[in-house]
């Protein structure tokens, strides 16, 4: 189980009878977000078949809608539900576990994926995963402002001056 | 796994079920087990000449059986036994076995497992390593002499590199859903001593077994294979880990960007 933190992502991964089961966890922001962009529409499992609700879990295992897959220059994929964490193809990091309802909540959400893994692989993810959901987090989520300004050099002002 | 747990060679079966995969030649119909047709397996038969059985059966065979000097009455190919149990197998291969073997021909033995955490713990170099070296062992026990066996076993022969590499590929061959003949040399070969074809068949299969001039020996190889695993699954004693991901908060952004227009 996820403690309550502050880190704008938390996941954990282990191996277990049904293959793996991941917690995540993530701040309000970033639930916001997928919420905000994906018109607040909650949809079940789409892509693949993998990932399963951890029986006794009494709230269902929802995703908020989301459709553009973000991706600058970096190969990780929020579209594919239920797929591999590393999809087979294309090799990208499978992050669209970052789109599940309630992941906010105290504790997170965790889910089974039915899929089997090396600890050598394990290890060699979640390095992975780290720096493509801080990529995720630094170009979508970190605040920014940004000040624009504009000026007009008046030359004949300083001619006449 | 619940119930009693059962025993197998000395130790607790963790071997949900099994199949076995027979390559060759056979001079008569095995009932209820079809031949499928397996273009690795080949017999150098001088102009051979086939023709359909007249039984009816669908198949061809060598028109001038038998007076073929001993060469299969039906073309090669492979046979495929349904999942059973480990204790049927001794039965099965005893019943389907070939009559005419040579080196083009393997023996595979695919063994799946009541839940998935024992699968991913095979998934490591250590139990590659550790297959070889107890087939290797039991070789010497049993003196095998057949040179076929003993070449699977070295991963520098090139026979071996070719059809049954000493490669760690668990992961990427795990998620493979179509059998792939020409994957030969990528990171997902189906090619090589230990084969996870999770996502295809839901086994570990292990291509590493020739298929012996006598069933006796054969039947002894597969069981090998069976309670060299179990004895690796049974010594495993440590907790699973997990892994953490964690993205650290950063200080917001700040920035001005100005512009002069003279």
């Amino acid at each position: 189980m996820v403690e309550c933190s502050t880190l704008p992502v938390d996941v954990m991964l282990r191996r277990d009878r049904d293959g793996l089961k991941l917690t995540v966890k993530v701040i309000p922001e970033v639930e916001e977000f997928f919420k905000k962009w994906g018109g607040g529409v909650e949809t079940p499992v789409t892509h693949g078949r993998l990932w399963r609700q951890i029986p006794g879990d009494k709230a269902p295992l929802r995703f908020w809608t989301f459709e553009r897959n973000l991706r600058i220059e970096q190969n990780y994929d929020m579209l594919s539900l239920g797929a591999e964490l590393v999809l087979p193809g294309t090799g990208y990091t499978n992050l669209s576990f970052l789109r599940t309802v309630g992941a906010s909540a105290e504790g997170g959400r965790t889910f089974a994926i039915e899929q089997v893994m090396s600890i050598a692989e394990m290890d060699t993810l979640a390095n992975r995963m780290g720096k493509l959901a801080e990529h995720f987090y630094l170009a979508y989520i970190q605040p920014a402002n940004y000040r624009v300004f504009v000026g007009v050099l008046d030359l004949g002002r300083e001619m006449r001056q | 796994m619940g119930g009693r747990r059962e025993i197998i060679d000395g130790v607790v079966n963790r071997i949900a079920l099994v199949g076995v995969e027979l390559e060759g030649g056979w001079d008569r119909i095995v009932p209820g087990n079809p031949f499928i047709h397996d273009g690795s397996v080949r017999f150098d038969i001088p102009n051979p000449r086939y023709t359909m059985d007249p039984s009816g059966s669908g198949l061809e065979y060598l028109k001038d059986y038998p007076e073929n000097k001993g060469w299969p009455r039906y073309k090669p190919a492979e046979i495929v036994s349904q999942t059973m149990r480990v204790t049927d197998v001794e039965a099965w291969m005893r019943l389907a076995y070939p009559e005419h073997v040579n080196e083009t021909c393997g023996l595979h033995a695919h063994m799946s497992f009541h839940n998935k955490l024992n699968y991913s713990r095979l998934m490591s170099t250590d139990f590659l390593e550790t297959i070889v070296r107890e087939l290797r062992a039991w070789g010497e026990r049993e003196k095998i002499e057949d040179d076929r066996f003993w070449q699977r076993l070295d991963p520098t022969h090139p026979w071996t590199k070719h059809h049954c590499a000493h490669v760690f590929l668990a992961d990427g061959q795990s998620t493979v859903k179509k059998k792939d003949f020409s994957s030969r040399g990528s990171s997902r070969s189906r090619y090589t001593f230990l084969n996870y074809c999770m996502a295809q068949h839901g086994t570990v299969e292990c291509r590493g077994l020739p298929m012996f001039r006598d069933v006796e020996t054969a039947v002894k190889a597969v069981q090998q294979v069976f309670t060299i695993t179990n004895r690796y699954l049974s010594k495993i004693r440590q907790r699973e880990r997990s892994v953490r991901v964690q993205v650290a908060a950063s200080e917001p952004v700040y920035q001005e960007i100005s512009r002069i227009v003279i």
